[in-house]
């Protein structure tokens, strides 16, 4: 059908960023998705959606791209979209302790919430800061070690490592799509539930399938 | 119930079902049918006609009653008008009240009188008080304000190194306010007056509602107070009055906000099933996308002299306790035939949206989110999830006294 040749990419990918607030999330999504750094910033209220056309090993990907507020509070509105994410990056900002600390709060956040086997980065912002430093490369190194999980440091304002940081994600993810180990988006929970409203509605069900450009609404 | 919230959001792309049930039929179809107007419909100029360009009404189950054509809004409430509604000795009586809100709902205010009224829509000045007793009543907020400024400002260091939950809110609040409105003109030097005004008054709010503390979005709010008020005591109680009205937001449960998405959801089926339907097709009929609109009442979306005209007619709660939602729906059938591209996908629906911000025209969606208001506030017997949104019976339309 016609459907095929309107995407105009292989892939589509479901991207997430959490930490605490103020760590520097949203301005590492404009660097990422459009290459820019404003020094006035906003807060992010609730959830919020960035998208970006990527392209690794030949194959292009449009990467959706949430953005989520750091306050506890919206909590229960951006735990729907861990369910969706096939890959989170979770950010601290290295000149604030705290920030550091609840990287682990996070993790269980990403554990609760999240699917399965979701691919996830650590990363340490704002490294253009070195002097006001409190968290060592060596102690992010060793956490991120600690959850078997790749670890990043960035720069949003001066562009380090930021590109990088995305791309190894999306490799991950791509692999991990290639592999047919996981599918463009979906959730172990979302599968489930699916296969119970087939089982009550017998309609064909749409079986898993090892790519992901086979059209329906997972694209 | 969790079920049927579970049903709205996971709804099979494939269900029929509703469809039968729908029937689908124009604006112009109904009008000879002759319904329940209950409001004398106006006459139509020719900028009104252009504005039915997809009116949609349907009927779920025979609910809705036709759309009467937007009302165009009135020139904002005058000095002279507003003086015109207060006594003598100052006093608004409860009818002269009455009258005020619903001129300000047609109208806004004029922005050389935004300052006074503001006090009176927000809570701070009573309507029922004589200029003196009014008077003494600000001096005892001033007092007030000084007390609970001085509560926070006086911490001894290692009171505040035993009190964690105020140095998280205090930190929240200070990496908040530099992230507050430095477009404005007002607030965009770090030097400026008004970005450390912005901290005291949250940092106090704090100490008045240490329940509920700094949430999110607060300082949104704040500012567009602030930039009226020019003045810090006055802007701490003006927000405090906002805050009454529309604390539960900033709940930590956030069941209000869940819940006022789900009302929304359910406006927008009702009224426009055919869009509705379209969105679940697209895995976006969960509307959380437009949860930041409804957190801090389109802040992000308009420029604050939009944004004060539009707050004046959210805060006189004049048709609806939350208009907010009517206008969101303004907002959504508005674009509703943008963004029904057979091509759009998840992922398109929510850049349009977002592309939407500091693009809309506000007069012409306020007299939209009229006309919606009234339509279902004409509907006999609301589903119960809707009833609690819409003032019955709904006051007529404001019109002038000399205008028979």
């Amino acid at each position: 059908m016609a459907r095929a040749t309107d995407k105009k990419y292989d892939h589509l990918f479901q991207l997430l960023l959490c930490g605490d607030s103020s760590v520097g999330k949203t301005c590492l999504i404009s660097r990422f998705a459009d290459n820019e750094f404003r020094h006035t910033h906003i807060n992010t209220i609730g959830i919020d959606f960035k998208l970006k056309l990527f392209t690794i090993r030949d194959k292009k990907i449009r990467m959706q791209i949430w953005d989520t507020a750091g306050q506890e509070r919206y909590e229960t509105l951006t735990a729907q979209y861990y369910r969706k994410a096939q890959g989170i990056i979770l950010v601290y900002d290295i000149t604030r302790e705290e920030t550091f600390r609840n990287v682990t709060k996070w993790l269980r956040n990403i554990e609760d919430h999240g699917v399965k086997g979701v691919k996830i980065i650590l990363i340490g912002n704002k490294v253009d800061l070195e002097s006001e430093r409190k968290i060592s490369t060596r102690h992010g190194q060793k956490l991120a070690n600690q959850h078997n999980i790749k670890f990043f440091e960035t720069s949003a304002w001066k562009d380090i490592n930021v590109t990088e940081a995305f791309t190894e994600l999306a490799e991950q993810i791509l692999a991990k799509v290639e592999s047919g180990g996981g599918r463009d988006r979906g959730s172990s929970s979302i599968r489930e539930s699916a296969i119970k409203l087939h089982e009550q509605q017998p309609t064909p069900a749409t079986k898993s399938h090892g790519g992901c450009c086979s059209g329906g609404s997972s694209n | 119930p969790p079920d049927s919230e579970q049903l709205l959001e996971r709804r099979p792309v494939e269900t029929n079902d509703e469809e039968e049930e729908i029937s689908t039929i124009t604006c112009k179809d109904i009008e000879t049918g002759g319904n329940t107007a209950k409001s004398k419909p106006d006459v139509a100029t020719p900028e009104q006609s252009l504005i039915s360009d997809f009116q949609i009404v349907t009927n779920l189950q025979g609910q809705l009653p036709p759309r009467l054509p937007p009302r165009p809004r009135l020139p904002p409430l005058s000095r002279e008008e507003w003086e015109s509604y207060r006594e003598i000795d100052g006093r608004v009586s409860k009818e002269n009240e009455e009258k005020f809100r619903a001129r300000v709902f047609a109208g806004s205010i004029d922005h050389s009188i935004r300052r006074e009224v503001w006090k009176y829509l927000l809570g701070y000045f009573r309507f029922d008080a004589t200029d003196i007793e009014r008077m003494e009543e600000q001096k005892a907020k001033e007092r007030e304000y000084e007390v609970m400024k001085k509560q926070w400002e006086s911490f001894l260091p290692q009171q505040e190194a035993n009190f964690a939950r105020w140095r998280e809110l205090r930190n929240l609040v200070e990496k908040d306010v530099i992230r507050t409105d430095r477009d404005v003109e007002l607030f965009h030097s770090v030097s400026s007056p008004q970005l450390k005004q912005l901290q005291n008054i949250l940092k106090t709010y704090i100490m008045y509602n240490m329940d509920l503390g700094y949430v999110q979005g607060m300082s949104d709010l704040l500012s567009v107070i602030l930039a009226i008020m020019e003045n810090e005591v006055d802007s701490f109680w003006c927000f405090v009055g906002l805050m009454d009205m529309i604390h539960d937001r900033f709940e930590i449960t956030q069941e209000f906000m869940r819940l006022r998405i789900k009302q929304l959801r359910t406006l927008l089926k009702v009224s426009d099933p055919e869009f509705y339907k379209y969105l679940g097709e697209k895995d976006s009929n969960n509307l959380y996308l437009s949860f930041r609109w409804l957190l801090v009442d389109f802040k992000r979306e308009f420029q604050f002299s939009d944004l004060m005209i539009l707050w004046e007619v959210f805060w006189t709660l004049h048709l609806s306790p939350d208009y907010p939602l009517f206008f969101a729906l303004a907002i959504i059938e508005k674009e509703r035939n943008n963004m029904m591209d057979p091509k759009f996908d998840f992922s398109d629906i929510i850049a349009h949206i977002n592309g939407l911000s500091k693009n809309l025209q506000l007069e012409e969606l306020l007299e939209k989110a009229e006309s919606i208001c009234r339509q279902v506030g004409a509907v006999d017997h609301l589903p119960e999830e809707l009833q609690p949104l819409v003032r019955q019976p709904l006051p007529p339309p404001f019109t002038f006294p000399s205008a028979k």
